[in-house]
């Protein structure tokens, strides 16, 4: 990492921070902020109608020429060239197991599996995780702040999208240029957004039948996601609601309406 | 993931049983932990979707085993505490047929489908997080959690957790969406509720 996004780095995060002693008053962990939503809907209609037109006919022609081994070949090769950002973000959460896990993983990938092709750390039980600098600002206590969807690039929060920036000077494609171009980190980017739209066919079509508003449901799912990476997969009570405070009595008038004895006035 | 998530949440519902057993006569005293509720009632399930289920029995056994009205008003959010109760009564209704129609599309889905229950935490007094991993044939073991509370003398299942995705949870987002966005009129949510309704029952 160059001097200067060192410094880019910290700087957000102070920001962050500092924004997040103000905000931390409406910090419901179970809901995503959407003050913008009139205008996250209108950039999520523009995305759909650039992704029914062009990322998910490339997903699907990803899917038809490539085959599913050399996918997954792509899929942990950019696991693999992202190593330094998750240990970047595994030491400043202080978890040294997953650093060290991060570490063996790019090692014994890069030898061994033909430059992170293949996951070869992950057959011997140590697994690929997620880390990122917006999980480590939300370990910080930073609030997600305002939902935002942009086109393209998806959901995501003011503190996940400062979260890309600052990883991105961690990233080493950052900093591979040819002929001036940060050509690398464009290819990376597109291959990435490419390869996750293929798995996300079949995952997003389903949601998209089953909800009742695609957009709320979309945006709850990345929150939801985003909080269970940032537990890293732990089960944590505090973002569970309580469903105590919906235990109200229905009227008398109305019991006849529906069944009797579930849920209405529960008392032990 | 999400697709293996709505598959998920379904299978956690249809895989409701009878409650007789879990019934303790000292309703302070549940003659079974939440976790082997769910142990038990899921082993059941298990056995009565392999045999001929009348849909009026499938539905009879859903509204023993969890509490849609309980989780018909969590997911209106706010607006269950301003709506009318002639328009929550009506979502609630509206509410448990969803349910039950849409877990009924998916029975041919849980053919050879096992689940084990790991471990279970308490989140406060009677009201519990039962962890467990169905086995799926050809197909990696997938994580799913419950959410138990203990209910008028019974437990009751009131949502199901995979990869950190709580249905509930995600359905309240939509729906306080949805009446927010139609000025906390509740009618939003039952015309969506019906909407979804009707196409479930024209794809089944």
């Amino acid at each position: 990492m160059t001097l200067s996004g060192l410094r880019a780095v910290l700087a957000t995060g102070a920001a962050l921070i500092s924004l997040s002693a103000c905000a931390s008053s409406n910090f419901d962990v179970r809901v995503q902020p959407d003050p913008w939503e009139g205008f996250n809907r209108r950039m999520f209609a523009i995305h759909n109608t650039l992704d029914g037109a062009l990322l998910e006919p490339a997903a699907k022609g990803y899917r038809a020429a490539v085959p599913q081994k050399a996918r997954n070949g792509v899929r942990h090769g950019i696991d693999n060239v992202r190593s330094p950002v998750i240990l970047a973000n595994d030491l400043m959460q202080r978890q040294w197991r997953r650093a060290g896990e991060t570490t063996y993983r790019a090692m014994i990938n890069t030898v061994f599996g033909f430059g992170g092709l293949i996951d070869v750390a992950g057959r011997q039980g140590v697994a690929q995780h997620s880390e990122d600098f917006g999980q480590t600002l939300a370990r910080f206590g930073v609030p997600p702040g305002p939902y935002l969807f942009i086109p393209l690039l998806g959901p995501g929060n003011i503190r996940d999208g400062a979260g890309r920036v600052a990883d991105g000077f961690v990233n080493p494609l950052t900093f591979i240029t040819f002929n001036g171009d940060f050509a690398y980190r464009i290819g990376e980017f597109g291959v990435d957004g490419i390869d996750q739209r293929e798995r996300a066919i079949e995952g997003l079509n389903s949601l998209e039948e089953t909800s009742f508003d695609f957009y709320s449901a979309l945006r709850q799912a990345y929150h939801q996601r985003r909080l269970f990476e940032i537990g890293n997969r732990n089960f944590d009570p505090a973002t569970l609601p309580d469903f105590d405070d919906f235990d109200g009595e229905i009227p008398e008038e109305f019991r006849d309406l529906v069944g009797q004895g579930n849920g209405a006035g529960d008392e032990e | 993931m999400i697709q293996t998530w709505t598959k998920a949440a379904a299978l956690a519902a249809v895989l409701f049983a009878p409650l007789g057993a879990a019934t303790a006569q000292d309703c302070a005293a549940p003659a079974e932990t939440a976790a082997e509720f769910v142990q038990n009632r899921t082993n059941e399930a298990i056995e009565l979707i392999t045999s001929d289920m009348s849909s009026e029995e499938f539905r009879v056994f859903l509204e023993e085993v969890s509490d849609f009205n309980l989780v018909g008003r969590y997911v209106l959010g706010r607006y269950a505490r301003s709506a009318p109760p002639d328009k929550l009564q009506k979502f609630q209704s509206l509410f448990s047929d969803y349910a039950v129609s849409i877990y009924e599309n998916q029975l041919d889905n849980y053919a050879g489908q096992t689940v084990e229950v790991i471990d279970f935490v308490e989140v406060k007094p009677r009201d519990f997080v039962v962890r467990s991993e169905v086995t799926r044939p050809e197909q990696d073991p997938l994580p799913l959690s419950w959410r138990v509370l203990w209910r008028n003398c019974s437990f009751r299942v009131v949502d199901v957790e995979v990869y950190g995705a709580w249905l509930a949870v995600q359905q309240q987002a939509q729906f306080t969406s949805i009446v927010g966005n139609a000025g906390g009129d509740v009618t939003a949510a039952i015309d969506a509720l019906q909407a979804k309704i009707d196409d479930v029952r024209a794809e089944g």
